[in-house]
């Protein structure tokens, strides 16, 4: 049976849509900065330190002479993929770490929530800060660090989710018919329970890019002269008035991304409950 | 550390007590009192202790024998006349009527206790060569155990500033007893110090009762200042001068300055950099006025040698610097043996590439290095920034390539101590292993050189050595700016040398 679309389902299409379009081209950007980027980023013009935007250096120059543009592709590429990969990381490892908890129960549940809530009782962002200068700092180790902290809250959510539905008739009927556990847990729990989960993984992946600025901020991403937008934040700190332009547009970059990256996140959650009213 | 907490809780006691009963104290005369950006935040004030005296120094809480005037001169302080009896033996008189800020009497008898206490603790205290110590009548009589012209100079070093002996002094880093224009009332880690006027100081009352010494950022100074929550800032970033360049109310003091900056290379057998040619190819490879610029925006000059023009001792001497030459550094390199084989763009050595690292610490400011990076890029050497929270554990290891350094070149406004604490053999500061047989015998001669000019020589020659064999990548010196809020404070005297901070003429209006 066919239904019209309700205007406010329509507008959450819409809305839907833009958001994509927005996030494809940011993720566009990223994925061709070689080919887009105008200038080498970590090749250096001594002659233009620090030239305002202009229309050879489109977002101007840093202290180096390296042209913020090209650097601000680059670091989109790095952060966009390491915020991908953590996402994907603690995702997948805390969703099936969850889903195996509530899906068993008993003993093992018991060990494995216990050890994530002493994991979540410590906050997140200092203890991913501290593991990184405790493990030494660079990219593998803080993609470490966010994922051994990040885990947990999936966990959470997917446990919980399992819960509610494993008591569910078609469980049972599956049962029933003969599936083993792990066929049940990956057949019929998992895709249930994977689409509530979604809007978690699009809103966290506006977290973890913040998440990945402020560690390089603090200098503990990627060694430099790697272009990465925190980094190039902490950079330019100190030309906060001679030179604004190497602080703006980093800090519009990662501004403009998180808020894509969570408005889709709101977006999918909309379109997945459409008795809210959306707007 | 367990030690540092445990005397840290009485330190935390009295501390609390006595900026309890100052602030009674002086609550009721009037309120003078400044807020100062202290330069180069050091923990604690026991001058027998690694730096410690110069802050004491710096927050006016010490002073020495002899002090360093703000035209370099050495001029007498708690001794007031003094006089060279033998190639050993120095006689000083020591002022008399001077008190500590306990209200006890300065006599020779603590003046010796005092120099013996941190010859004995500091580990530069051997750099004194002290043999005995003797006090007669007024006088106090040094004798060193060889030849040694260093050694009035060393007297102005802050490590040489009297404490009271006579009381307990395990307390010294957080309430020293000393003679000075202040003394520190509350020290909170990593914040501040408290400073109040010493009530006893021979010099008369000082110009300002109270003083808060902060631990600003260098960064962020010269917002504070324009803020108005600081009066004076000591050496603020030079990329935010342009923020106050034609400012009425504050004025900003240029003085020439004394320290340098460099990149030393690990001279330690077994290193890459332990080839004498490998280290000069890296020194050729680095454009020094690209590298002031990024670093000082103006307010440093490029440096090729160890002493900044500034200080003088080569001036209308021939003196090879270190120069920026990319074919002579791609010569340098290949006679060091290092080619580019596979044409990756870096050079190898028997079918390895050439890695070396920068290890700084991870709140660093990177451009200069990353500069460096580039510049060495050029020459085919594959160098890495390698960032860390502490630095200071590879340094005493001896586990690095390159480690940034940044020293004052004419303390105790003399040159010994800085060439022979760095580059000397068992110098504490030759973090690099370096060793020079040539630069051992310039050193040996300076130490029986009494005549000034003759030392100066030395300097020169020392110098040259350090041209020769490049140790160290010698960068840039910068400007020591200081910023003063001239609509609060007067009388502010800005001095060549960089531990010499608050003095007793600071007044606020």
């Amino acid at each position: 049976m066919k239904r019209k679309m309700s205007p406010t389902m329509k507008k959450a299409w819409i809305r839907f849509a833009i958001l994509v379009l927005l996030t494809l081209i940011f993720v566009f950007f990223a994925l061709f900065a070689s080919v887009l980027a105008p200038f080498d980023p970590l090749e250096s013009h001594y002659a233009d330190m620090l030239k305002p935007p202009n229309s050879t250096y489109l977002f101007g120059t840093d202290q180096l002479g390296r042209d913020l543009f090209s650097r601000i592709l680059y670091g989109g590429k790095s952060s966009l993929l390491i915020a991908f990969a953590v996402t994907a990381i603690i995702s997948t490892v805390g969703i099936l770490i969850g889903a195996i908890a509530g899906f068993t129960g008993g003993f093992f549940d018991n060990v494995l929530m216990r050890f994530s809530d002493m994991l979540m009782a410590f906050p997140g962002y200092i203890f991913t800060i501290a593991l990184v200068s405790f493990i030494g700092i660079g990219l593998p180790n803080m993609i470490l660090a966010m994922s051994l902290t990040g885990w947990t809250y999936y966990a959470r959510i997917s446990r919980s989710l399992v819960l509610s539905v494993k008591n569910n008739v078609y469980i049972e009927q599956a049962r029933l018919g003969g599936a083993s556990r792990i066929r049940i847990l990956l057949y019929y729990i998992i895709p249930n329970v994977l689409p509530s989960l979604l809007v978690n993984i699009f809103q966290d992946i506006g977290g973890k890019l913040l998440t990945i600025s402020g560690l390089s901020l603090l200098g503990l991403g990627s060694p430099p002269p790697a272009p990465e937008w925190g980094f190039m934040l902490s950079e330019g700190k100190n030309y906060m008035y001679s030179a604004p332009w190497m602080l703006i547009f980093p800090g519009l970059v990662i501004l403009v991304s998180v808020v894509i990256f969570n408005l889709l996140g709101d977006c999918i959650q909309d379109l997945m409950n459409p008795k809210e009213n959306v707007w | 550390m367990k030690k540092r907490l445990k005397s840290c809780i009485p330190a935390l006691l009295a501390a609390a007590m006595l900026s309890g009963s100052c602030t009674t104290v002086f609550a009721a005369e009037s309120d003078s009192h400044l807020n100062v950006a202290m330069f180069m935040w050091m923990e604690g004030l026991d001058p027998a202790e690694g730096w410690n005296g110069w802050t004491t120094m710096r927050c006016g809480i010490g002073e020495t024998l002899l002090t360093a005037n703000e035209n370099m001169d050495v001029v007498p302080c708690l001794a007031d006349s003094w006089e060279q009896v033998d190639d050993l033996t120095y006689k000083f008189h020591i002022r008399q009527g001077v008190k500590f800020s306990n209200g006890n009497d300065m006599t020779p008898e603590t003046v010796k206790e005092s120099i013996e206490r941190t010859a004995e603790q500091n580990s530069r205290g051997g750099n004194l060569m002290l043999d005995s110590i003797e006090v007669d009548g007024e006088y106090v009589i040094f004798k060193t155990t060889e030849p040694y012209s260093a050694f009035p100079y060393y007297l102005t070093e802050p490590m040489c500033i009297i404490v009271d002996t006579t009381v307990d002094t395990s307390n010294y880093n957080n309430a020293p007893v000393c003679t000075g224009p202040y003394v520190c009332t509350e020290f909170v880690t990593e914040e501040k110090y408290e400073l109040a006027a010493n009530e006893y100081y021979w010099g008369g009352k000082p110009g300002t009762d109270t003083i808060t010494v902060l631990n600003v950022a260098d960064d962020t100074k010269v917002s504070a200042i324009l803020a108005g929550d600081i009066d004076v800032a000591v050496a603020p970033s030079a990329t935010t001068l342009s923020q106050v360049e034609g400012n009425d109310s504050i004025e900003m003091v240029k003085v020439t300055g004394t320290r340098e900056n460099d990149l030393e290379m690990n001279c330690r057998e077994g290193r890459p950099t332990a080839d004498v040619n490998l280290r000069k190819a890296l020194s050729c490879a680095i454009d020094r006025d690209v590298i002031a610029q990024i670093a000082g925006a103006g307010y440093a000059q490029a440096l090729g040698k160890a002493f900044p023009d500034s200080v003088g001792y080569d001036e209308g001497k021939e003196v090879e610097s270190q120069t920026y030459d990319v074919e002579k550094a791609k010569e340098y390199l290949a006679e060091a043996g290092y080619t580019d084989e596979d044409g990756n763009g870096y050079v190898e050595k028997d079918g390895e590439e050439l890695v070396l690292n920068i290890a700084l610490r991870s709140n660093a400011s990177t451009a200069v290095y990353q500069a460096m990076q580039d510049m060495w890029k050029a020459i085919g050497v594959h160098v890495e920034i390698q960032l860390m929270e502490n630095t200071s554990e590879i340094r005493e290891s001896g586990e690095f390539d390159f480690m940034s350094g940044g020293w004052q070149t004419v303390n105790n406004a003399d040159g010994q101590s800085y060439l022979k604490n760095r580059w000397s053999d068992n110098g504490p500061d030759n973090y690099t292993a370096f060793h020079s047989d040539a630069f051992q015998d310039v050193m040996e001669r300076l130490d029986a050189a009494f005549d000034y000019e003759e030392r100066v020589q030395c300097f020169v020659d020392a110098e040259q050595v350090l041209t020769e064999e490049c140790p160290t990548i010698f960068l840039y010196a910068n400007e020591n700016v200081t910023l003063i809020n001239t609509d609060t404070v007067e009388n502010v005297t800005v001095f060549p040398i960089d531990y010499y901070m608050i003095t007793a003429d600071w007044t606020a209006k």
